[in-house]
């Protein structure tokens, strides 16, 4: 019970960070967020995309297309070496404009759903385990309220504790 | 034959050869397919849980290449009067001229328990194929059940939504 109050605040804290500090004045509420969603895995990417889609119709953030075009991150997947860092390296590299800050979730299947690394603007949070989350995602859509919430709360800490890296940095 | 008999004709010639399309995206591989209708379409519903999830079922056609959503040219909230306490919604939401401007628009009603009663709505002054236009989609077979579970729910989305993109004679 706990873990989960202190996953809620945080996920309150990440989504107050993005409003309070914005990191260009057309901020919006819900937030908006430059997201792109990829796997090496299509299925599991389909799932993904369709998960962020339900939570965009939930009013949780909007959707302001991607940071960049999927093939220029697709070129992680093929590479050998860390695939997170060099997303992250793309990531940091890319624009930070008025459409909202930049995330890339790499999407992988796991034990009990999908796994989701939330990839932000700062190539030092790279490690975070606040970024590398599960979500079981019948329970995230077909569970009960509770289970739904739990979920929710879990995809939502990620991506926002992603985007917030963008904040106090404006790149053109 | 007067020319617009035979346009209708051949409007319904080509409705026809993209719903066999669209059934064909049904069966086949993705990767032998033409490149995917693009249709913008609203989901509506009076519960906004069985309307997100019919959007991310909608996301996930739409990744599987059934089809290619446009944004749709209408706001949601235009079509709300149709949903609250209308006996009629169908009728309702066709008489709605604000959201016909585009011309292969589709507005789907998510109702019914389970919300599995998808209504789908083309341009038209009434459905195009009325039984595929009214079905039950059990959208966690879709995306959870079995392969032949998935597609069928798939395929029967797909076509609901096809059919009334149909309405518009392409």
């Amino acid at each position: 019970m706990r873990r989960r109050a202190t996953s809620l605040v945080g996920v309150a804290v990440a989504a107050a960070a993005l409003l309070l500090h914005p990191a260009d004045s057309r901020a919006s509420i819900p937030p908006s967020l430059s997201l792109l969603v990829l796997s090496d895995d299509p299925h599991t990417e389909a799932l993904s995309r369709s998960y962020v889609e339900f939570l965009v119709a939930g009013e949780n953030f909007l959707l302001a297309g991607p940071p960049m075009p999927r093939r220029t991150v697709a070129e992680c997947l093929g590479k050998a070496g860390d695939v997170v860092s060099c997303i992250a390296g793309k990531v940091a590299a890319s624009p930070i404009d008025g459409r909202g800050p930049p995330v890339v979730v790499l999407a992988r299947p796991a034990k009990g759903g999908i796994s989701w690394i939330c990839v932000g603007s700062d190539p030092k949070n790279v490690g975070k385990t606040s970024k590398r989350v599960t979500i079981d995602l019948q329970a995230a859509l077909f569970g009960t309220a509770l289970s739904r919430s739990t979920q929710r709360t879990i995809a939502l800490g990620c991506l926002f504790g992603a985007a917030a890296e963008a904040q106090g940095i404006i790149r053109q | 034959m007067d020319p617009g008999s035979s346009g209708r004709i051949i409007s319904q010639g080509i409705g026809r050869a993209l719903l066999g399309l669209a059934a064909l995206a049904a069966a086949a591989p993705v990767a032998a397919m033409p490149p995917p209708l693009r249709l913008p379409v609203v989901v509506v519903s009076e519960d906004a849980e069985a309307q997100a999830l019919a959007e991310a079922f909608m996301t996930y056609l739409r990744e599987h290449g059934y089809f290619a959503r446009e944004s749709p040219s209408l706001e949601r909230t235009a079509l709300w009067p149709c949903l609250r306490g209308k006996a009629d919604q169908e009728a309702c939401i066709r008489k709605q001229p604000g959201w016909k401007a585009s011309s292969a628009a589709v507005v789907v009603i998510v109702s019914g328990p389970d919300a599995r009663t998808w209504r789908c709505i083309g341009v038209g002054a009434k459905p195009a194929s009325p039984a595929v236009q009214l079905v039950q989609v059990d959208v966690k077979d879709g995306l959870f059940g079995s392969a032949e579970a998935r597609r069928k729910a798939r395929s029967t989305a797909a076509q609901c939504v096809t059919a009334a993109g149909s309405e518009s004679g392409w």
